[in-house]
């Protein structure tokens, strides 16, 4: 059940949240776990039984592990088998499962034959998100970092918390502890989480969607030969879509989240006003690369540390080929990967740092240079193709395919909908929504006249904004996130 | 026993800032240059300085620059 498809945000959501509101304060946690479920089980159901256990392993072990670690000397082999069980998990599905399927029942069994039945699993979506959680719970555990959780319910909440589950944030246990002890239920956070929440659904519906109409086309042609003036519009559009997609989805997340009364970290800070990819990095996708950096990148270095001229880059790179196989097992994310952890190598090398020297515009145009080129090899179905769309962005395509129009529907023919939405994405992935915020909250008091004319109008907006998504979603069906697979 | 200045000196080292002092409120957002990259060579220049050896599991907890000084001083004494 996708966050922008109207029987989620019309009629799940409204339940979820209303019953949250009215229960007493004892009562939610038992609530948010029928949410947890319930929402897991309409996704996919099939996975249902696999996650509890998943999170009933790691509730147990979660014992044994905090119970050797108070012990210094003592090899921690609690925390090392679940580790290892975390990520065999992870990998065997990575590996094994495609992403066609056919109906299974609550209990993994195949509702209709097929004729290769044991080899066709279906990846479990949310799954690279929930074991990252679960092993950084672990790993906090057993450095005293956080304490264990005993309740059974609040520790299903963390760990297959809904808004959360399919597309992140990878959630600490630590910051999120508050929300599972007491969760902040009021009409404020209500309020708040439904702006949120709409904003979010904007940048996904009315920007992202639809701009992900003219890229599909483009990255499902078998022999890509196209206009070089479109290869680079479509590379353009393409790096707003996945950012208006999955940034989309987190707002969306977050917004429910607290309208649960419950507090997600934040995984986006405007990544495209960066000025090196080092710092793209720490702007882009917060989370996964806090995660890396906590539990890979320092403890690397750190062990390393007395190999004197040992040096960061290795590391460096080897973390960002995790992160691209974190994304799957295929080419063309090894290759992402990379590139980014040669680049980001380079950047915090001598001759790299000099780039901090150079006319900002170009430090700039390096940094959003690597971006964009990254989101083509990110798409693409294969190598092939990125070599193949590079020859178009230089002019060497030769003859332009004529594939009937039928089939790549709505491209070539750009609609004003897409420059709309185009200009929309890059000005507000500039931070002019909290500048703006930020003037308007500290000129305007309650006491001002102007107050709730603003406050109308404000909410009026919004209002309209999800009346649009509503038309948008009823007019084109809702689309999958960009990264709802992982 | 060591004081915020001393460790201070380790940080205009390890920053290259000469006019760098750090208070024990401090946390790695407050300072410039002080990120993952540097993380590591700062505990290690540290360690260096004053003849002392953290391990992972405290490395991990440090949350200011005053959490840093207890550990030292912990160890030194």
């Amino acid at each position: 059940m996708s966050f922008t498809s109207p029987t989620f945000f019309l009629l799940f959501l409204p339940i979820a949240v209303l019953v949250n509101f009215i229960l007493p304060g004892r009562l939610r946690k038992f609530w948010i776990t029928v949410i947890c479920i319930t929402g897991l089980y309409f996704t996919q159901p099939y996975y249902l039984v696999f996650y509890v256990i998943l999170v009933g392993i790691n509730y147990f072990f979660a014992f044994l592990n905090s119970r050797v670690a108070r012990n210094e000397s003592k090899l921690n082999w609690p925390l090392i088998i679940i580790i290892v069980i975390n990520i065999s998990l992870l990998v065997i599905f990575k590996k094994f499962s495609t992403s066609s399927s056919y109906p299974r029942n609550l209990f993994f069994v195949p509702l209709r034959d097929s004729e290769n039945q044991s080899i066709n699993w279906i990846f479990p979506l949310g799954l690279s998100y929930t074991i990252f959680q679960l092993v950084s719970y672990q790993i906090d555990i057993s450095s005293e970092v956080s304490g264990v959780e005993r309740d059974p319910f609040k520790f299903i909440n963390y760990s297959l918390f809904y808004p959360k589950m399919f597309s992140g944030p990878i959630q600490r246990y630590d910051g999120f502890k508050p929300s599972l002890d007491n969760p902040i239920v009021n009409l404020e956070n209500i309020n708040q989480g439904l702006q949120r929440f709409i904003l979010g659904l904007a940048k996904k519906v009315l920007i992202a969607d639809v701009l992900v109409r003219y890229i599909n086309p483009v990255f499902n042609m078998s022999n890509i030969a196209i206009p070089t003036i479109h290869a680079w519009l479509i590379l353009f559009l393409l790096a707003i879509q996945i950012y208006y997609d999955f940034s989309g989805v987190i707002d969306m997340a977050i917004g429910i989240a607290q309208m649960l009364g419950c507090k997600l970290a934040e995984n986006f800070n405007y990544p495209y006003i960066s000025r090196s990819v080092t710092e793209f990095w720490r702007r882009w996708h917060i989370s996964l690369g806090a995660w890396f950096r906590d539990y890979i990148f320092i403890p690397m270095q750190f062990r390393l540390r007395k190999l004197k001229g040992f040096p960061l880059q290795v590391i460096t790179v080897l973390v960002f080929l995790l992160t691209g196989l974190w994304h799957g097992f295929n080419k063309h994310f090894i290759f992402w990967g990379l590139m980014f952890g040669f680049v980001i190598a380079f950047e915090n090398s001598k001759p790299g740092a000099k780039l901090k020297e150079v006319w900002l515009p170009l430090q700039h145009l390096w940094t959003l240079g690597w971006v964009v080129f990254s989101w083509l090899i990110f798409r693409a179905p294969g190598l092939k193709f990125v070599m193949q769309y590079m020859m178009n962005l230089i002019g060497l395509q030769g003859e332009i395919s004529q594939i009937p129009f039928s089939q790549t529907n709505p491209y070539p023919i750009f609609e004003n909908s897409v420059f709309i939405a185009a200009i929309a994405g890059i000005l507000f992935s500039l931070p002019i929504y909290p500048w703006l915020r930020e003037r308007i909250d500290k000129r305007i008091n309650p006491s001002k006249k102007w107050y709730w004319t603003i406050k109308i109008v404000g909410n009026l907006l919004l209002i309209l904004l999800f009346v649009f998504c509503i038309g948008m979603i009823v007019y084109s069906g809702p689309l999958p996130g960009v990264y709802d697979k992982f | 026993m060591i004081n915020i200045e001393d460790l201070s000196e380790v940080f205009r080292v390890v920053f290259d800032d000469e006019e760098l002092s750090v208070t024990e409120e401090n946390t790695a957002n407050d300072i410039e240059g002080w990120d993952s990259m540097t993380h590591v060579l700062l505990l290690s220049a540290i360690e260096e300085k004053f003849g002392i050896e953290f391990n992972q599991k405290e490395v991990r907890k440090f949350q200011t620059v005053g959490d840093l000084l207890a550990s030292v001083n912990g160890k030194l004494r």
